[in-house]
């Protein structure tokens, strides 16, 4: 075997294993979308009626846990790719659900922006370090523009904060997440 | 430093064993999804998994999910050893 021939036999096996993964990955698509409407529906609710945020927040947060419950039983069982990766991840989620809750908790993160802007940093670290961990440069991206929109927001439009993490924020994972879906290689 | 692996070596197989690589440990693939993804007909499939499976370098698993049968394959320890081996046969080719 030539020099040319290995390059081109280790191209192709380059170009399998990206194939592959991107799309043993794509059913992820479907958490980042519900999680984009929970943002959307949460947001909205601090925004626009605030006295009732708290409890649109508790239902929202169940509603989802049920959706991303089913969504995960029903995708392990149609999917082409058998995992065990579910359990790690959601605890890495409880964990680092956890984690913000104390730093609230210690920095006294006591009115609706400072507590949204916790809850989605932590969220974008999240996806950050679950798309590094599986190799998935979109969901790592997401995670960094979620971010940089949030502390942008944050800064900039104070007033319009969490209206704008609905609309921006849930809007970009809903966006991401049927990129995901939906890209074919 | 390994050398080309004469099983591996040839396009379809090597083929099967990268897309089976790259899953993480313990993921196993459905028949079907590597069917379409590598772009085979089940027959050619088939013929080269068993061929990896009697080297044992992959597992095939049938089962039955409510009514549908299934064929799940995955990669063993033994598989991924022969094939990062030849891999790196693959690049010391390209640097030396």
């Amino acid at each position: 075997m030539n020099r040319n021939q290995a390059l081109g036999d280790l191209k192709t096996i380059r170009q399998i294993m990206k194939r592959t993964q991107k799309e043993a990955g794509r059913h992820s698509g479907w958490f980042i979308l519900i999680a984009g409407v929970l943002w959307l529906v949460g947001f909205t609710a601090n925004q626009f009626v605030p006295e009732y945020a708290g409890w649109t927040w508790a239902a929202v947060n169940l509603g989802g846990m049920i959706a991303m419950g089913w969504t995960g039983i029903r995708l392990t069982r149609r999917s082409d790719v058998r995992t065990t990766w579910w359990k790690p991840i959601f605890f890495f989620w409880v964990i680092l659900a956890a984690f913000a809750i104390l730093l609230g908790w210690l920095f006294d993160a006591n009115d609706s922006v400072q507590i949204g802007l916790l809850a989605i940093l932590a969220a974008a670290l999240g996806y950050v370090q679950i798309g590094a961990i599986f190799q998935s440069l979109h969901i790592s991206i997401t995670g960094i523009l979620v971010a940089a929109m949030a502390i942008g927001a944050f800064f900039l439009i104070p007033d319009h904060f969490l209206l704008a993490m609905a609309l921006l924020g849930g809007g970009l994972l809903i966006g991401s997440g049927l990129w995901m879906i939906r890209s074919r290689t | 430093m390994g050398e080309l692996n004469p099983l591996i070596h040839q396009p379809t197989r090597l083929r099967i064993m990268a897309a089976l690589a790259s899953l993480e440990p313990n993921e196993k693939a459905d028949f079907g999804f590597l069917r379409d993804l590598l772009e085979l007909t089940d027959g050619n499939l088939s013929v080269h998994l068993q061929k990896l499976e009697e080297a044992g370098y992959v597992d095939i698993e049938k089962a039955f999910e409510g009514r549908r049968p299934k064929t799940w394959v995955s990669i063993t320890p033994a598989g991924h050893d022969a094939f990062s081996e030849h891999v790196d046969a693959l690049a010391k080719i390209i640097y030396n």
